[in-house]
């Protein structure tokens, strides 16, 4: 759902010159500290010879941006995806037991970026920053097959979250409206209680972790210079 | 513009969907999979599935259960509910007897053992061996209900005892028996298999038996049978002058019997239920029948019976002992007495006609002597305790009364004589005292030598027509000849005489018992008529019947009768004990222990 709304957003682009508006769309690299879901899987490992196979790996983020440019200033919204999942696995004649854990965050901030000329005409720094919220989701799929016998339960818990985000970065353009970007950050989290089913638990997810970017910006000017 | 829209659109929505991690990894684990079946121990008290497990009480259960692998856990159900769970290798619990019903139910131990294989299904306790076993237990209770006893008499005639357990043969330690009333001791059987008990010991009546099982578990219970089979009875057949058969009742076992006779044994331990003895004429015969076990070694205070009858030869009269007897030809009535009573008996029916209480003061003719009726008419003399009433028929009324004088039983002699007189010999007289019948006026006395100590029979005596008048006894004889008032001796001797009696309707016949011989001598002159020699058999005259002119005698153990005629002649002859019995109308009349008659007509031999 917050995929579909964030797709509808994009339906209806801003259109603004850079000086005028900037469309930006990211790709990038983030580790997670999870530290409490990580514990919760680690809370399960050996129950019945689990073992962990997988346990919140940093991926890849997907983040758009939006925003308005006036010289050396660049202001906006963002909105980024993080994904990231851990599995605790044990199979054997008998059967299998699986637990998978994914766990997604969807970050709506705004951003601040400030650009510094390098001399060097089509390449630029930049420092960001980026506060924002984040949602978390906690989707826990347990799956037991025993011979002919087969047991699934879900569990969903959502957490909120405020993040900060400082952020550096290259900027080059390629043409006069699209230009590359490369970037690298790190997030802090300040989570709250995830719930279950509106319980609240012991658990946060605390995307604390390191953030890098590669994406390309559109810009739409508002003024011919 | 559009297009790069909805590019842009979709590419943002796969970008995102397809996007999300997919944890991945896997932790394969190479285990040994479970065999097929290992073997199982389950035990219930160590007892056979194929046993049924008899429940009588509440008792006490041990499951064990043993594999080479782990026990998981064992459940205990009885008729599908389950009552315990165990996770040990055994347990023990009790089962009460409320707790089920009578009736067979169904015990399952089923335990469930770890493949211990370490694999996810043996991990979650969905990979095991399990074994189940069943049992029967069948609950009886309070098995005395359904003890069963009873009796019955079996082929060779014993009485056996038999019973039904309701537990199996195997469980039984033995069973004792106890009667009091047939055995001496308790009896023990240790066959469990012998249901039944024969008892030599019982014969009939009431008995009981008490039936005890010992378990081999310490436990006993027990039911007790008391009966009552009815003992014999005794029956008479009249088998003739000669022979009685007495039979009884065959009793419900085997018995041996002793019969006895007023106390005498006259058979002893047979088997039989019939004995035929020989009749004996002039007793009212009690009879007791002993009963007692057939075979003798049972035989104890309890276990014996005895059964009563009574038979008498004849028939009975409704007189008491030692009646007093004279027969009337012209009415053809007999007299007789009881008590302070004169009867008078049809002599054919010998139903009473007529009575009269002659109570006296104080002795009357209860303590009377003699009776004597007329030859020629109805008069009947009877002789009471303080005199002697003259009756001139058997209507009983205005007496003639002759006193004082008094009749006892030792009367020697009462007799009226068709010339009106009246003859009285008393105890111990040497007179015989003579009186006119019609008035009692004493007319004269006739003194003789030879008086007699014995009251019967008769020595002396007097002809129907008053003429003669004889007194003999052991030292002899002096007949008389008698004319008015006077007499004459007419002939006298030393011999021994046992008894003298002038025979009816022939006053000049004169009946004699002397020495060895019986002799029927013509009066006056003595002359003999008939002799039978008695030398070799002891023999009592009785009296000579006034109607058939038989003589009645008694001989060796028997009375006989003769006739007159033809002395050696026996007509008839009756086994009796008694000799003081009379002949009238050719029946026979008892005098000492009660009055019986008895016809001997139909017996009379040609």
């Amino acid at each position: 759902m917050k995929k579909l709304i964030i797709a509808l957003l994009l339906c209806f682009p801003i259109h603004v010159f850079s000086q005028g508006w900037s469309f930006e769309y990211s790709i990038g690299y983030g580790t997670y500290q999870l530290d409490d879901i990580k514990e919760l899987q680690r809370t399960m490992i050996n129950k019945r010879g689990l073992k962990e196979t997988d346990a919140f790996p940093g991926h890849i983020t997907h983040s758009l941006s939006v925003g308005y440019n006036t010289g050396f200033h660049s202001m906006g919204s963002t909105f980024s995806y993080l994904t990231t999942g851990g599995r605790l696995h044990r199979a054997d004649f008998s059967g299998s037991y699986t637990v998978d854990m994914i766990t997604n965050g969807y970050r709506i901030g705004v951003f601040y970026r400030h650009y510094i000329p390098t001399g060097h005409t089509p390449l630029s720094v930049y420092f960001q920053v980026t506060p924002g919220v984040i949602i978390s989701n906690l989707d826990m799929k347990e799956q037991i097959k025993v011979y002919s016998q087969l047991d699934k339960k879900n569990t969903n818990l959502k957490g909120f979250g405020i993040y900060l985000e400082p952020t550096i970065g290259l900027k080059y353009q390629l043409s006069d409206r699209l230009y590359c970007s490369l970037g690298g950050g790190y997030e802090i989290n300040f989570p709250s209680k995830m719930k279950q089913s509106g319980l609240e638990t012991e658990i946060e997810a605390n995307w604390n972790g390191l953030r890098l970017y590669c994406g390309l910006i559109f810009v739409l000017p508002t003024f011919k210079k | 513009m559009n297009s790069l829209k909805s590019i842009l659109l979709l590419a943002t929505t796969l970008i995102f969907v397809a996007c999300e991690y997919e944890p991945e990894g896997s932790n394969y684990i190479e285990l040994t999979p479970p065999e097929n079946s290992i073997p199982i121990q389950i035990s219930l008290n160590d007892i056979n599935p194929s046993d049924t497990i008899y429940l009588y009480k509440s008792a006490d259960f041990s499951v064990k259960v043993k594999s080479i692998k782990d026990l998981k856990l064992a459940t205990i159900s009885i008729d599908g509910e389950l009552i315990r769970t165990m996770r040990k290798d055994s347990v023990s619990f009790q089962v009460y007897l409320d707790q089920l019903g009578e009736g067979v139910h169904k015990v399952t131990v089923n335990a469930t053992f770890a493949t211990n294989t370490g694999s996810l299904a043996d991990l979650m306790g969905l990979e095991g061996y399990t074994g189940e076993l069943t049992w029967n237990i069948r609950v009886i209770n309070n098995p005395e209900e359904h003890f069963n006893i009873g009796y019955r008499s079996k082929e060779d005639g014993f009485l056996e005892i038999f019973w039904n357990s309701p537990l199996p043969q195997s469980l039984i330690e033995k069973y004792s028996i106890y009667s009091g009333l047939t055995q001496n001791s308790e009896i023990s059987i240790y066959d469990p298999n012998q249901k039944s008990f024969t008892d030599y010991g019982y014969v009939c009546g009431y008995v009981y038996y008490d039936v005890k099982v010992y378990l081999k578990d310490g436990n006993t219970f027990q039911k007790g049978i008391s009966f009552c089979t009815a003992g014999p009875n005794i029956y008479f057949e009249d088998q003739g002058t000669d022979n009685l058969r007495i039979y009884w009742d065959k009793p419900f076992a085997n018995g041996r019997f002793d019969l006895l006779c007023n106390e005498k044994i006259i058979v002893s331990e047979i088997t039989d239920t019939t004995v035929t003895i020989p009749q004996l004429f002039g007793r009212n015969r009690k009879f007791r029948l002993d009963v007692r076990p057939q075979k003798t070694g049972y035989d104890n205070f309890h276990n014996r019976f005895s059964a009563y009858g009574r038979f008498t030869q004849g028939t009975l009269l409704d007189l008491p002992n030692c009646p007093l007897y004279a027969y009337n030809k012209t009415d053809d009535i007999i007299y007789t007495s009881r008590y302070s009573d004169l009867l008078a008996l049809d002599a054919n029916s010998l139903q009473k006609k007529n009575e009269i209480t002659i109570k006296g003061n104080p002795w009357g003719i209860l303590y009377g002597g003699k009776i004597a009726t007329a030859p020629h008419d109805s008069r009947i003399a009877a002789m009471t305790g303080e005199e002697t009433w003259i009756f001139a028929d058997s209507r009983f009324v205005d007496p003639i009364k002759i006193s004082p004088l008094r009749g006892n039983v030792n009367t020697r002699l009462a007799a009226l004589t068709s010339n009106d007189r009246f003859f009285v010999v008393e105890q111990d007289s040497t007179k015989c005292k003579v009186f006119n019948s019609l008035t009692g006026d004493k007319i004269f006395e006739i003194p003789f030598t030879y008086k007699t100590k014995y009251t019967f029979p008769n020595f002396t005596t007097v002809s129907e027509d008053g003429q003669y008048f004889c007194a003999s006894s052991t030292k002899g004889i002096e007949v008389f000849g008698i004319n008015g008032t006077t007499k004459e001796l007419l002939y006298t001797d030393t011999r021994e005489y046992e008894g003298a009696m002038f025979v009816p309707d022939q006053p000049d016949q004169l009946l004699l018992s002397v020495n060895s011989n019986i002799e029927l001598r013509k009066i006056p002159d003595f002359t003999l008529i008939q002799s039978l020699d008695i030398s070799r058999n002891k023999t009592v005259l009785c009296n000579i019947d006034p109607v058939s002119k038989n003589i009645l005698y008694y001989q060796n153990d028997s009375l006989k009768v003769c006739p007159i005629d033809n002395l050696s002649k026996t007509i008839f002859k009756i086994r009796c004990d008694e000799r003081s019995c009379k002949l009238y109308k050719n029946k026979i009349f008892t005098h000492e222990v009660g009055a019986i008659t008895f016809d001997i007509t139909p017996h009379i031999k040609d």
